[in-house]
């Protein structure tokens, strides 16, 4: 825009000044016939070249001007016709003169507008070239700006995409995050819920194992009492015999020795069996044990209602005996809190807790250990 | 071989296996905190007579907080003695002890029978015949129930008390006051003393026989002491400037109170016999409410000495005084429990002024209350129940707590306008 402005700047002027140095000349050259009365241009400018030369010369000319104006005129004019002439010649010569220099200045004139023209031509030529070179160096420069502004914004545009490829980025991995973390925990809930469902094969199983320990015992019992009745009918049979030996009275020491020895290594083999399922079921019973005493702990604990008054570290201790299926034979303090009510109260615990029957799923021989123990009422924690 | 090793293991194993049943104990750590169930059966023949034996020791046992009576509506059958009992169906419902009886018309007075079991125990615990005379009912359903709150808790019952309060009824100038006595569940209440002027402080003699109080009758605040039998009365104190908060030491021959004829709120010490003054306290501030130990070496009172109401101890034989109360601002109008262990005061926390407990070995501070406008603890004789004054609207009413805040509840009173509750010690 700027360099728009500055070209017209300089034109138009340039333009106007040539108009101008043309008009001048236009009007100067009009204006030289006008001044000048005379008709014919060329003894005007014969004269003028005259006269500008040397007196010499000009006056061999004016001689030979006047020789053939004399010769012309002697035939046809006076002697005043000739200083008429003269006086004309005269004028002519003075309006040359004139002419001469107003052209010469003239000619200066035009020369020095000419130059004045072609410094002017120069000048603007060479502002129309710095013009130019002004232009293009902002031209340059504003492309250069251009370029510079573009670059920014490709960059800007470019940083954009990256922080929205970043941002893109960030969710998709928050959502990964999200979908991970929820999957891990479907996974912690579905392991819980194996765990759970193990728990309760496991639990299950137990139980199996139990129901099923239960019946080998029944089975070794129940083989146990044949082989009694087995050795029993032994016996019977060999008393039978030796009272038939006996009668007979015949080879009765041998033969009473031989069935002595059998019932010795018959009764040996027995007894053996029957240590061995002992100690088996003294194994299982340390089992079952642990299980009747955390019920037996359990069942009091709910029972057992805490009088409001109870003293800081009020402890007493009850003996419990217990019948065959479990039954309370007795409860009786032991020893005692020093608070009656506080006595009672572990007493009535033990009595509203009972019977405690699940002693009959404990193996034969070890329900009898568990028939008697003690329980130790000490408030830590109160429900 | 084999079957000696086996011999040998079995055998160790039956010994390490005895050997821990003959030691075998059990520990028994965790317990309800639950209320007692009981349940109360109505007295055979009780139907016929004028009030409801059964029902008075139910509700009695029941605002103890230390037992959950069963109603009546669960009960499967009613045993008139304990040989009716079906232990079954009591102990199918877990209830820990019954109470049944018998009542019935003798001559011009009543006669009721009860015995207490232990259900689980099947045991009877107690039994014995009362016999009352007309009008005399309630107050036999009262003994009853101290003698069965005491057999189960060890605690003597405070069921036959009683308590004394002041009423205020009317507006404006018309208010007309009135000192009353009833019975600590709030019935069969009677008028001691009805005045146009403010009565205060009431206060038991140790026997119960007295009560000492301010009444403003005389245009002036004044200490008086009445007997209850008589009516009788004597005007104590009638100092120039307060006279107030008088407190019976526990051999009942002297008063602690309020005096400002010497200027400051002070406590002095009278001789009720001598009629002589003796100042216990000297500070710039205001010492009031003085309270005695139970064995009447101290005396517990309200200061503002730090700046807001605190309570404090002074020793009489030293005279040496000691903060007690140090949980918020406002700690003041201190009781002794009876066994002297405790403390019970109005205090002021963001709840607004309630009544709390203080154990005086650790300084613990419990509010036990769960109203907002909490006056004038008074605790019963047996250190059980708390009975202050409070508001229900724009009304006054007794309500009381047990000393552990487990149970609480409204006292129906006659009157409107209730205030200044006080216990009596137990009544013989």
């Amino acid at each position: 825009m700027a360099s728009h402005d500055q070209r017209v700047g300089y034109g138009l002027p340039t333009l106007l000044a040539l108009l101008l140095h043309l008009g001048v000349l236009v009007v100067s050259v009009i204006s030289l016939p006008a001044s000048v009365p005379e008709p014919t241009s060329s003894s005007i400018v014969q004269a003028t070249l005259v006269s500008t030369e040397t007196t010499t010369d000009r006056a061999q000319r004016t001689e030979e001007t006047r020789a053939r104006a004399e010769a012309r005129q002697a035939e046809e004019e006076s002697q005043a016709e000739e200083q008429a002439t003269a006086e004309a010649e005269r004028q002519r010569q003075q309006e040359a003169e004139r002419q001469s220099l107003k052209e010469a200045r003239l000619e200066a004139e035009a020369e020095a507008a000419r130059r004045a023209q072609e410094a002017e031509q120069q000048a603007s030529l060479r502002e129309q070239q710095e013009a130019e070179r002004r232009r293009q160096e902002q031209e340059a420069e504003a492309q250069q700006r251009q370029e510079e502004e573009a670059r920014r914004q490709q960059e800007a545009e470019a940083q954009q995409r990256q922080a929205e490829e970043a941002r893109r980025q960030q969710e998709a991995e928050a959502q990964q995050r999200q979908a991970e973390e929820a999957r891990r925990q479907q996974e912690a809930e579905a392991q819980q819920r194996q765990a759970e469902e193990a728990r309760r094969q496991q639990e299950a199983e137990a139980q199996q194992r139990q129901a099923e320990e239960a019946r080998r015992q029944q089975e070794a019992e129940a083989q146990q009492r044949q082989a009694e009745e087995a050795r029993r009918q032994q016996e019977a049979e060999a008393q039978q015999r030796q009272a038939e030996e006996a009668r007979r009275q015949q080879e009765a020491e041998a033969q009473q020795r031989q069935a002595e020895e059998a019932r010795l290594a018959a009764e040996e083999a027995e007894q053996a069996i029957r240590e061995e399922a002992a100690a088996a079921e003294a194994r299982q019973g340390q089992e079952a044990a642990n299980a009747f005493i955390n019920l037996v702990k359990r069942a009091v604990e709910q029972a057992w209602v805490i009088a409001p008054n109870v003293s800081q570290g009020a402890t007493a201790r009850v003996a419990v005996r217990l019948g065959p299926s479990g039954e309370l034979f007795s409860a009786d303090i032991s020893q005692s809190s020093g608070d009656s009510a506080f006595d009672r109260s572990a007493l009535q615990a033990v009595e509203a807790a009972a019977p405690f029957a699940e002693l009959r799923q404990l193996p034969a021989p070890v329900q009898r250990d568990y028939r008697q123990f003690n329980l130790l009422f000490r408030p830590g924690e109160v429900r | 071989m084999k079957l000696l090793i086996t011999t040998w293991l079995a055998a160790l194993l039956l010994m390490v296996g005895s050997q821990a049943q003959a030691n075998l104990t059990i520990e028994i750590t965790r317990g309800s905190d639950r209320a007692t169930p009981i349940a109360v059966v109505p007295f055979a023949g009780g139907e016929a007579l004028p009030e409801d034996v059964a029902q008075v020791i139910h509700d009695n046992l029941a605002r103890s907080g230390y037992f959950d009576p069963l109603p009546r509506g669960a009960m499967m059958d009613r045993p008139a003695e304990s040989g009716e009992v079906r232990y079954g169906n009591w102990k199918a419902l877990d209830v820990r002890y019954l109470v049944v009886g018998r009542a019935s018309q003798e001559g011009n007075g009543y006669r009721l029978q009860f015995e207490l079991i232990d259900v689980s125990g099947e045991r009877r615990m107690i039994g014995e015949t009362v016999t009352s005379g007309q009008g005399e009912l309630r107050a036999a359903g009262h003994y009853i129930s101290d003698e069965i709150f005491e057999a189960i808790t060890g605690i003597r019952g405070a069921f036959a008390t009683r308590i004394a309060y002041v009423t205020a009824q009317g507006v404006g100038d018309n208010i007309q006051y009135a000192l009353y006595v009833a019975d600590a569940d709030g019935r069969n209440s009677q008028q001691v003393l009805s005045s146009s002027q403010p009565i205060l402080s009431p206060a038991w003699s140790p026997d119960g026989s007295k009560l000492a109080y301010v009444s403003f009758e005389t245009e002036r605040p004044a200490i008086y002491i009445q007997n209850l039998a008589t009516g009788q009365r004597v005007r104590a104190t009638s100092f120039e400037g307060l006279n107030g908060a008088p407190a019976w030491s526990p051999d009942g021959r002297r008063l602690a109170m309020t005096l400002s004829k010497d200027g400051q709120p002070e406590i002095y010490i009278m001789d009720i016999g001598a009629r002589t003054f003796e100042r216990v306290t000297n500070s710039s501030s205001i010492d009031t409410e003085p309270d005695w130990s139970p064995d009447g070496r101290s005396l517990l009172f309200t200061s503002d000495r730090s700046g807001g109401p605190q309570l404090y101890r002074l020793q009489l034989g030293s005279g040496e005084v000691e903060r007690l109360t140090f949980t918020g601002n406002y700690n003041a109008r201190g009781r002794f429990a009876p066994d002297g262990e405790s403390i019970f005061l109005i205090h002021r926390g963001g709840n607004g002024f309630q009544v709390a407990r203080q154990e005086l070995d650790s300084n613990r501070l419990v509010v036990l209350s769960e109203s907002r406008q909490d006056e004038s603890p008074s605790v019963a004789p047996n250190g059980t129940m708390v009975i202050f004054a409070t508001q229900q609207g724009n009304n006054g009413v007794l309500g009381a707590v047990s000393a552990d805040g487990r149970a609480s509840f409204r006292l129906p009173a006659a009157q409107s306008d209730v205030r200044e509750p006080a216990w009596s010690p137990f009544l013989d």
